[in-house]
């Protein structure tokens, strides 16, 4: 037996408890988003490792002091480094006044040698046709290099066929010679091994040698350890920028994300961050 | 004067209905309800972080953890001191006891999927006014506790 006239409930107040509801969620959002400079840090050695040792011209260190000055050089820093009144930092060099930012773009895209430049494409989700070289596409382990210099070299891919499970790399006097594959597939492209004449001599080999170490002390203040942090970052960003302006015609940023993927490898941010020295 | 009498004849303007008030009200509840973050840790030191311009967007704040270094405020200052302390969670420490972030790190990662660990990042909230000495103590232990991907806090540049 239903009940006849069930008593309506007022909802007229049902607004006014969801509006309470509502400023105490407004009042306790935080829209703010979190950013900043990201860093990858190097994994403890477990025991004494020794380091692979890095020549002189591959690295560029760039050191704060206990009194917040900069010093910075190929191998060791032994140029000082002045802020101008814009923020701009200058490096000394031989009394003549450059800016850091320059300096470091130039000493990360030296290219001296550039035939060491390649990957597994297990990893590259890519395959698409860049400057008329094909590249991507790739079954899995299979080398990819690079084919910068070695677009319609046919002896080379033919030679390089041959010799399917090895990888030609040269050394620095350009010897040529075949060693066994790290990968499992096979090499389909090599890259074509040059010394760049444009290059600096005493500058870095390529990009993926290149490494720029950022020392700093003790009494090194973090505000300026992270102005320096952001203008290495500001040298690999522009970098990539260029690059995707002159490859692509477009921004970086608006590059689909495998293109921007292959961007970063081609420029990989390689930072050291060194620890504290004592004094 | 007239004019403005004109066309109320002294009939009554309809009522807009309000009933629909209550679920727009509700729709908007809902959405910051959903996204409001209510675990936030209270701040027990003065963080003024520095500026930068090369800056990236932390993704996935899940799977990042919060490491604040600075001063302490006064309420805590005849306890810590003024010296810059490290501050996980709720707690404070002192610098000497950097260590307890080895086995904050570890409890954190456990908390979180096997398969997210390696995505886990550190943010590092440091005040502009520390020196290195402490960051990089800080660095030390995150490296001991293989949490590698950190990510220095800064506050936007144009």
């Amino acid at each position: 037996m239903a009940r006849r006239g069930l008593p309506e409930i007022n909802a007229g107040s049902m607004a006014d408890i969801a509006f309470l509801l509502l400023i105490f969620f407004l009042a306790t959002t935080t829209m703010d988003v979190d950013s900043g400079i990201s860093r990858k840090l190097p994994p403890m050695p477990e025991e004494k490792i020794e380091t692979p040792e890095v020549h002189k011209r591959n690295i560029f260190v760039v050191l704060v002091n206990k009194n917040n000055k900069v010093l910075a050089g190929q191998g060791v820093p032994t140029n000082k480094v002045e802020i101008d009144a814009s923020g701009t930092y200058n490096i000394i060099e031989n009394g003549a006044k450059k800016p850091l930012l320059e300096e470091l773009k130039k000493f990360i895209n030296n290219r001296r040698n550039i035939s060491e430049f390649q990957y597994a494409p297990s990893e590259d989700k890519c395959a698409k046709v860049v400057n008329g070289c094909w590249y991507g596409d790739l079954t899995k382990n299979d080398v990819f290099v690079s084919c910068d210099g070695l677009c319609g070299n046919e002896p080379l891919i033919k030679e390089l066929n041959k010799n399917k499970k090895q990888v030609r790399t040269t050394d620095d006097e350009g010897n040529i010679s075949w060693q066994k594959s790290p990968f499992k597939g096979k090499v389909r492209y090599e890259y074509n091994y040059k010394l760049n004449p444009l290059a600096d001599e005493s500058s870095s080999d390529n990009p993926q040698k290149a490494i720029v170490s950022l020392q700093n002390q003790e009494g090194t203040s973090y505000k300026v350890y992270i102005e320096v942090q952001n203008l290495l970052t500001q040298a690999y960003n522009e970098i990539r920028r260029e690059y995707a302006i002159e490859k692509y015609g477009m921004e970086f940023s608006q590059l689909p994300n495998c293109d921007q993927e292959y961007i970063k490898k081609r420029y990989p941010m390689k930072i050291s961050e060194a620890e504290t020295k004592a004094n | 004067m007239s004019k403005f009498k004109k066309g109320n004849n002294g009939k009554k303007m309809a009522a807009i209905s309000t009933a629909s008030l209550p679920d727009i009200v509700f729709m908007l509840l809902f959405f910051f309800m959903v996204t409001t973050v209510l675990r936030e840790v209270t701040l027990q030191m003065t963080v003024s972080q520095p500026k930068a311009s090369e800056v990236k967007k932390l993704e996935k704040k899940s799977l990042v953890n919060y490491i604040y270094i600075g001063s302490p405020i006064e309420s805590q200052q005849d306890k810590f001191g003024r010296l810059p302390c490290i501050q996980l969670d709720d707690k404070l420490y002192r610098r000497k006891d950097v260590s307890k972030i080895y086995q904050w790190v570890k409890d954190e990662q456990a908390k979180k999927d096997e398969k997210l660990i390696s995505r886990m990042t550190t943010s590092i909230k440091a005040d502009e006014d520390v020196t290195m000495g402490i960051v990089t103590e800080v660095k030390t232990q995150l490296r001991k506790a293989e949490a590698l991907k950190i990510n220095y806090s800064t506050k936007k540049r144009e």
